[in-house]
């Protein structure tokens, strides 16, 4: 599905993430790990396509993204950003049909092929109650699965998240995580999502790429990933793993530390 | 009668506009009898005015909207970006190049640069690494690239010998009088063709409003737009300018009410906020020119209102309809 | 006794502490008044100037007409009549001399009218610069002016002779319409300039130019000098004849202005008495020539009837 080879990119002069090549199959579902400025959103951007790379390519289905038409593009992939500040008060449903833009022509305007995608995405999405309210009286939670059912009205195969899940509650963050998953194992929906918890992407990956500094420090299963040793080694802390008590996956276990670093 | 959406709105708007029109047809400093009115040619000077006035009233209001979505920032219109300081230099320097007796395009094709002129640099000015724009900084940028503009613009006049600049009060004031049709000439072209390239592409503007990101994702050739859409709402003050003069915070008001109406939906949005703005500026120009026995510039009227508005919206910071 | 003594050197310290005071405010007043009389003494003159700067155009004029072109060292960069102006170092543009410029060509005396910035005469003054600041509003205080000039230049049989020349030529101007009854008279608009649409008003010299010329000016109400007003009032005015008097020459002006919207109907567009034809220096700068333009204003206001001779004008100077 999604390919890597190679790929070098950054702002201006500075080099933020360096020969990164991965291969992801067709419904997998990707976590890129990694410490604050290792490089995990500016890969993300390059996957999505609005940051071009300064070497190597990236291609979907076998063909370089950047041959790949804007529309074209947004008909297969669909990315959720960080968080959307958004000042406007559309209703939800008016952004979740926002999604269907991708399949719409220029000035063309919605039929109800589109009317009913964005209703089946606000019902996978589980937010077709509140479809007629406004998207700034709506919780963060809500607003969230708003805007993943204006992804999912895209009808992509690709799903690219970028720390979904930061600043929701832990009642959100499992919601949420838990319909991208459902849509992973039942669609076959491939998912790439940018993880700042680890235990979460533990949880819910089938692999995982560690960046550090920019390159890829390790790249399989969580649990050949998420060892003692690498987590010191990038992170710097000092952590035990044992499986999670419920679904086997390696959980990190912490504890506050009383030696200074170094030791 | 649910506002948001519905045909219902419109017939309102245009309603209004048509008693807009009729009130101004008799606001003036001479009495017109009903029974003279149709061979009148004072009603005929009257008409061609209230033209100008709806011309530029949607033109400047579309500016706005436009403007808004592009920097996603209620406060961004062409008069407090500065855009319309760089048409009048724009169209000063014309002047100055005696190109305004060259055929009637000379001065409104340098505007319409001008105006273009100004928006790059402002946007240039204010765009952070990231490609945001924030609040603080569009609007510093935007005052000073106004200011300084303004200050060539002040140079020009002040070195040229054209007569042509003597007045620059009505620069700076706007100015809806219409000895002839040229004024009429000069914007109506441009601002139907802003006009109807806005309500065409008015789901772009949707997108961008989610941000350059978001807009990028859901498949809108971000740069594209942007270029074409900079150009359009230049173009539309560029021609504003040309034919009034300056006439500012129309594109702040109009766009800012009629949202807390209608909502943020630009296929809705831009032709309302043309109605709108429409509407306006023939009841501001009539107000202008009736209620003293001097005619009031009409920017003096538009800022008078819009400066305290200015000052409410930034205040306002629990207005659910933008934070 | 220590009380009387206090009181002695109370009274004392009083008089210490007064009298310089009152002195030195004598003192000062004095020295006011006596400034006051310096420059009066100085503006009354002892010699007739020799060195003359002129910071207008109707002044050069005036001037040459006093045969005195030679005794002008500076002029404004708008003194171009007569063709020898143009000759004289400039020293500015009207009302905005360049005072450097100005104080370098050492001048007996500034002749001036209109100063942008009021306190400049007073400055020149501090200098130790004669300024004779005038006042030219309409004829009589044009008459008034050239009769200044002639004293403070010592010409002033000169200046009394070309008084009377102009007088001269007002009243042939007058005896044109000397028959008209007053409300025959034709009714003019006088546009100044027309984006916006300025007109002259009662207070201004075009005026009286109007007057002299046998005219009304349908804006003779309006108080200010040139006020600007909607072009709906001329269409309720209805003038019989339009004058256009811009600064600058404008070609196909009179062609534009019957043109625009809504004044097909008046008088003075159907009957195709748009005046465009009078150069603006004739009848906008305040000098002799203006007597001139007069005149010919009238000659267009009062076309003689079909069959009357023209009188040839004795002496006409050959105008612009």
């Amino acid at each position: 599905m999604l390919s890597l080879k190679n790929v070098s990119a950054g702002y201006g002069r500075k080099l933020v993430v360096r020969d990164i090549t991965m291969r992801v199959p067709e419904g997998e579902f990707v976590g890129l790990i990694g410490p604050n400025g290792s490089g995990k959103t500016t890969l993300l951007r390059v996957i999505s396509g609005v940051l071009a790379p300064f070497e190597g390519e990236v291609l979907l289905r076998g063909a370089p993204l950047r041959t790949i038409g804007k529309r074209r593009l947004a008909q297969m992939m669909a990315c959720l950003p960080q968080e959307l500040a958004l000042d406007l008060a559309f209703t939800v449903r008016e952004i979740v049909l926002m999604g269907r833009s991708p399949h719409l022509s220029r000035i063309g305007r919605e039929t109800r092929k589109d009317t009913e995608a964005a209703e089946k995405a606000m019902a996978v999405a589980d937010i077709a109650d509140i479809a007629d309210r406004y998207m700034t009286e709506i919780s963060g939670g809500e607003r969230q699965r708003a805007f993943i059912a204006m992804c999912l009205a895209q009808e992509p195969q690709i799903l690219l998240l970028d720390e979904p899940t930061s600043h929701l509650d832990v009642g959100h963050q499992l919601s949420l995580l838990d319909l991208v998953k459902r849509l992973n194992r039942r669609s076959g929906m491939t998912v790439v999502a940018v993880f700042h918890d680890l235990n979460l992407a533990s949880e819910y990956c089938d692999r995982l790429l560690l960046l550090h500094q920019g390159r890829a420090e390790a790249l399989g299963s969580p649990q050949e990933v998420l060892t003692v040793e690498i987590i010191r080694r990038v992170y710097q802390a000092k952590v035990v793993t044992e499986p999670n008590l419920v679904s086997g996956k390696p959980h990190i276990v912490i504890s506050a530390g009383t030696d200074p670093p170094g030791e | 009668m649910n506002v948001r959406r519905g045909w219902g709105i419109f017939v309102i708007l245009f309603a209004l506009l048509l008693g807009a029109c009729a009130l101004s047809l008799l606001a003036g400093p001479t009495w017109v009898p009903l029974s003279e009115m149709p061979e009148s040619s004072i009603v005929r000077m009257r008409i061609a005015r209230i033209l100008l006035a709806i011309i530029a009233g949607a033109g400047l209001s579309v500016s706005g909207v436009i403007f808004q979505a592009l920097l996603r920032n209620p406060l961004a219109e062409p008069y407090v970006l500065g855009v319309s300081s760089g048409a009048g230099l724009g169209a000063a320097v014309a002047i100055v190049l005696g190109l305004s007796s060259a055929g009637v395009w000379g001065v409104p094709l340098l505007a319409f640069a001008g105006a273009l002129g100004a928006i790059l640099l402002v946007y240039t000015l204010a765009r952070t690494s990231s490609g945001a724009v924030p609040v603080p900084t569009l609007l510093l940028s935007g005052v000073i690239v106004g200011a300084v503009l303004g200050s060539f613009l002040m140079f020009i006049v002040s070195i040229s010998e054209s007569e042509k600049l003597h007045n620059v009060m009505w620069w700076l004031l706007g100015s809806l009088q219409a000895l002839d049709w040229r004024p009429l000439e000069i914007s109506a072209p441009p601002v139907a063709a802003g006009l109807l390239t806005a309500i065409l592409l008015s789901r772009d503007l949707n997108l961008m409003t989610l941000g350059e990101e978001p807009a990028a994702h859901l498949g809108l050739n971000v740069e594209q737009t942007k270029k074409l859409f900079f150009l359009v709402a230049s173009l539309m003050t560029g021609a504003t300018v040309a034919a009034c003069g300056l006439i500012g915070f129309v594109g702040l008001i109009v766009p800012h009410i009629v949202r807390l109406i209608i909502g943020p939906d630009h296929r809705r949005l831009v032709p309302t906020s043309a109605l709108a703005g429409a509407t306006f500026l023939v009841l501001a120009d009539s107000f202008a020119r009736s209620v003293l026995p001097v005619e009031i510039p009409i920017g003096v009227v538009t800022a008078f209102l819009g400066g305290p508005f200015f000052l409410f919206i930034l205040r306002r910071r629990t207005s659910p309809y933008w934070r | 006794m220590n009380q009387a003594h206090d009181e002695r050197a109370k009274r004392a310290r009083s008089w210490i502490v007064a009298a310089p005071t009152v002195g030195a405010l004598v003192v000062l007043f004095a020295g006011l008044c006596a400034r006051g009389t310096m420059r009066s003494f100085a503006e009354r003159g002892t010699k007739p100037a020799q060195r003359i700067v002129s910071l207008a155009p109707s002044v050069t004029e005036m001037l040459f007409g006093l045969g005195l072109g030679d005794r002008i060292v500076g002029a404004t960069d708008h003194c171009d009549f007569p063709p020898e102006a143009k000759k004289i170092p400039r020293v500015g543009g009207l009302g905005r001399p360049n005072v450097e410029r100005l104080l370098s060509l050492a001048p007996d005396i500034v002749i001036a009218t209109d100063l942008e910035r009021k306190d400049l005469a007073e400055a020149l003054r501090l200098d130790g610069l004669r300024v004779l600041e005038l006042k030219i509003g309409n004829f009589a205080e044009l008459f008034d002016a050239e009769r200044k000039i002639g004293d403070a230049v010592g010409e002033p049989e000169q200046a009394a002779r070309q008084v009377r020349e102009m007088q001269a030529q007002l009243d042939r101007a007058a005896k044109l319409y000397a028959g008209v009854p007053r409300d025959r008279l034709p009714r003019v608009f006088i546009e100044v300039w027309s984006d916006p649409l300025i007109t002259a008003g009662g207070r201004s010299f075009l005026d009286d130019v109007i007057a002299r010329a046998g005219g009304v000016n349908v804006a003779h109400d309006l108080e200010r000098d040139y006020p600007t007003i909607n072009p709906e009032k001329v269409v309720e005015w209805n003038p019989d004849v339009i004058l256009l008097c811009y600064m600058t020459e404008a070609k196909d002006a009179a062609a534009q202005v019957a043109g625009r919207i809504g004044w097909g109907g008046i008088k003075a567009v159907r009957e195709r008495r748009v005046i465009a034809d009078i150069s603006p220096d004739a009848l906008l700068r305040p000098g002799p020539r203006l007597v001139a333009g007069v005149e010919r204003l009238a000659e267009r206001l009062h076309p003689p009837q079909a069959g009357e001779a023209v009188p040839p004008a004795p002496g006409n100077a050959p105008e612009k």
